[in-house]
């Protein structure tokens, strides 16, 4: 996903404009000369003039392009991708971290376009490998669920 | 007991041996497959690191970032694909030569100047941290202000093509270490009302998620063609003699990456270029390189890998990254307890040396080890991307959540993935956000620190001789590209 760079000048600016509005909380030490505010107000000074000039330079692309790969399968591939993360974070605390990460791992080869039985082989393989190494090993609190209490 | 003889006792151990050769064995796996880099991979080891005491820990880190520099060069030689960034500046010649049947011979090539080029690199760690350390004890905050601001400058502005969009990542760095609890007034900023924002954006799912989500987005969208890698021959054969033959370009090389890789904010990328830049420049036949010439692959696989080394002299002497790795490596002495700084020198002298004894353990093993994965990256290489990229992916996860044991860092890893594949999407580069993340604490506390004792008057600022030439050394680095520029234009 591609932007212009006067585009991203654009949301720069809009961006400092929000770390100022967003320092307007915050209250003033007594005595104290620079406060929490001071050192935000510089890095918003500093960001909006780059968006300044992003915004003033020459830019030849259009405001917004969407690559090709994102109308296709392989957008899918990306898109599930990052709900597969969030579906872990969702997930996890109920279905247990083995089953989360199985499902999870078996789904994305599968949807790359990896063969059934290999992908089963990797996603059973993996889980088992991160368990012991994070969840038994260094003693991790991993989400717990049915498989972990048959293992226990 | 001697400093030294501590050093080696506390390097020489079962665990961090053992540590070394299967962070060694991973960091030549990632390196040897396209797509995924060394700061990725050093980016995924760290939730375990976490949980190490500092020198098995640091010494994971040095011994797989230097196998997965090194392995970058088989995929740019049997593919050309570089597997790592630094290994781009002389693929060409890489591939060229194994297209002619040759690819073991540029493969030993580069291993071997891999190895060489890390040693010198250890050696100008070893000979220049300690005394520059030496000096830095008589550093104040104004000096902290403007080394910190000097690393942030040379990463933005000197490390990137586009210096307006490296400043721009920088400045996204810099708010994002403001948020949280502000050290000097105690109060929180930034936080939206999240009490798991209160201690600041966790850096390390921060940092797995803006290195490692990119990459695994860019290798899972794209068509993959089918993989057929060439034959090896015998690594070792003749291998002496054409070193010998280049031993010109092994020397500069090292020197030139070793130098490179110390100064702040520039890495192994940036070194390998220049010095396949110098090869060109010094050589008798420049109208070879490019079509499977040795000199470039030699001069550049020196350096860097020497560069690799000598980052580390930044950092542990300034805190002050000299890459992406080493900044990396400061969270990680952070989480450790241990300030990066003039201090940890005299403080804990037996862990500096134990880091360097781990770096050049870690260089002489690519001997062995690059042998083994040049003999098996036949293999290596027709693994698909779809059954290793759901693997890092779930590496990625799993690692964030054991930094705090909490579902939140996932989250933040996700979103902070998201903002780096937008990045790498726009031509924005990531590693200035991450240095900023890093540096802005350290930034901002000596800048007000420094406001604060001057009574606001800025001269503070360029009140001491080494403040003032570290300010003019900030200035040239930004008014250089505005000459250069304007040069351009004329």
């Amino acid at each position: 996903m591609q932007f212009s760079n006067r585009f991203i000048g654009i949301v720069a600016v809009v961006g400092a404009v929000a770390i100022v509005y967003g320092t307007f909380g915050f209250r003033a030490v007594p005595g104290q000369q620079f406060g929490s505010a001071f050192f935000p107000h510089i890095t918003a000074a500093c960001l909006a003039l780059t968006g300044l000039a992003m915004i003033l330079g020459p830019s030849t692309r259009p405001w917004f392009t969407l690559p090709d790969w994102m109308r296709s399968r392989r957008g899918l591939r990306a898109a599930a991708l990052l709900a597969g993360g969030i579906a872990w974070v969702l997930l996890g605390p109920s279905l247990g971290f083995i089953l989360t990460t199985f499902l999870l791992i078996l789904a994305l080869i599968l949807l790359a376009g990896g063969r059934v039985l290999i992908g089963l082989g990797v996603a059973v393989g993996l889980t088992l490998l991160l368990h012991v190494i994070f969840g038994v090993l260094l003693r991790i609190p991993l989400p717990f669920g049915v498989v972990e209490g048959w293992l226990i | 007991m001697s400093v030294f003889a501590e050093a080696l006792a506390l390097v020489f151990q079962p665990d961090v041996l053992g540590t070394v050769i299967v962070a060694s064995l991973l960091g030549l796996t990632i390196g040897a497959i396209p797509g995924l880099t060394a700061v990725m991979g050093v980016a995924l080891l760290i939730p375990i690191t976490f949980f190490m005491d500092p020198v098995p820990a640091i010494s994971a880190i040095a011994a797989l970032a230097a196998m997965a520099i090194f392995a970058g060069d088989i995929p740019g030689a049997l593919l050309r694909i570089p597997g790592t960034p630094a290994s781009a500046a002389y693929v060409q010649d890489a591939h060229a030569m194994a297209k002619a049947g040759r690819p073991e011979r540029a493969l030993g090539l580069s291993m071997a100047a891999a190895c060489v080029g890390g040693v010198i690199g250890v050696i100008l760690l070893m000979v220049a941290a300690p005394l520059l350390a030496k000096f830095a004890t008589n550093f104040s905050s104004v000096e902290y202000f403007w080394l910190a601001l000097l690393g942030l400058s040379c990463a933005a502005v000197i490390s990137t093509g586009a210096p307006l969009k490296g400043v721009l990542s920088l400045l996204f760095g810099l708010w994002v270490a403001s948020i949280g609890i502000d050290e000097v007034a105690g109060q929180p900023r930034f936080t939206f009302g999240s009490t798991e924002l209160m201690g600041g954006v966790s850096f390390i799912p921060a940092m797995i998620g803006m290195f490692a989500i990119p990459e695994i987005l860019r290798n899972i969208t794209q068509t993959q063609a089918k993989i057929t890698p060439p034959n090896m021959g015998p690594v070792f054969q003749g291998l002496g003699a054409n070193l010998m033959r280049r031993k010109t370009n092994l020397l500069r090389g090292s020197l030139t990456g070793s130098m490179i890789g110390a100064l702040p904010g520039a890495g192994a990328d940036i070194a390998a270029w220049v010095a396949y830049a110098v090869a060109k420049r010094r050589s008798k036949t420049p109208e070879k390189f490019g079509e499977g010439h040795d000199e470039g692959i030699v001069e550049a696989g020196a350096a860097n890998n020497g560069a690799l080394s000598s980052a580390w002299v930044p950092t542990l002497v300034f805190g002050i990254p000299g890459d992406s790795i080493t900044a990396i490596v400061i969270g990680v002495l952070y989480l450790k307890g241990l300030e990066p700084g003039p201090i940890i020198f005299t403080k804990t002298p037996e862990l500096v040396y134990a880091i360097f004894i781990a770096f050049f353990l870690a260089n002489l093993l690519l001997i062995p080890f690059g042998w083994l994965i040049i003999r098996i990256s036949r293999h290596l290489l027709t693994i698909k991307p779809a059954y290793y990229l759901p693997v890092v992916f779930a590496c990625c996860i799993v690692g964030s959540f054991a930094i705090n044991n909490t579902a939140f860092s996932v989250v933040v890893m996700l979103v902070f993935g998201l903002v780096g594949w937008l990045f790498e999407e726009n031509g924005i580069p990531v590693a200035p956000a991450i240095l900023g993340i890093v540096l802005g604490g350290m930034l901002e506390f000596n800048f007000v620190t420094s406001m604060l004792k001057s009574d606001g008057n800025l001269l503070i600022f360029v009140s001491r001789p080494i403040a003032a030439a570290l300010a003019l050394t900030v200035l040239a680095v930004w008014v250089w590209p505005v000459v250069k520029h304007a040069r351009s234009r004329m």
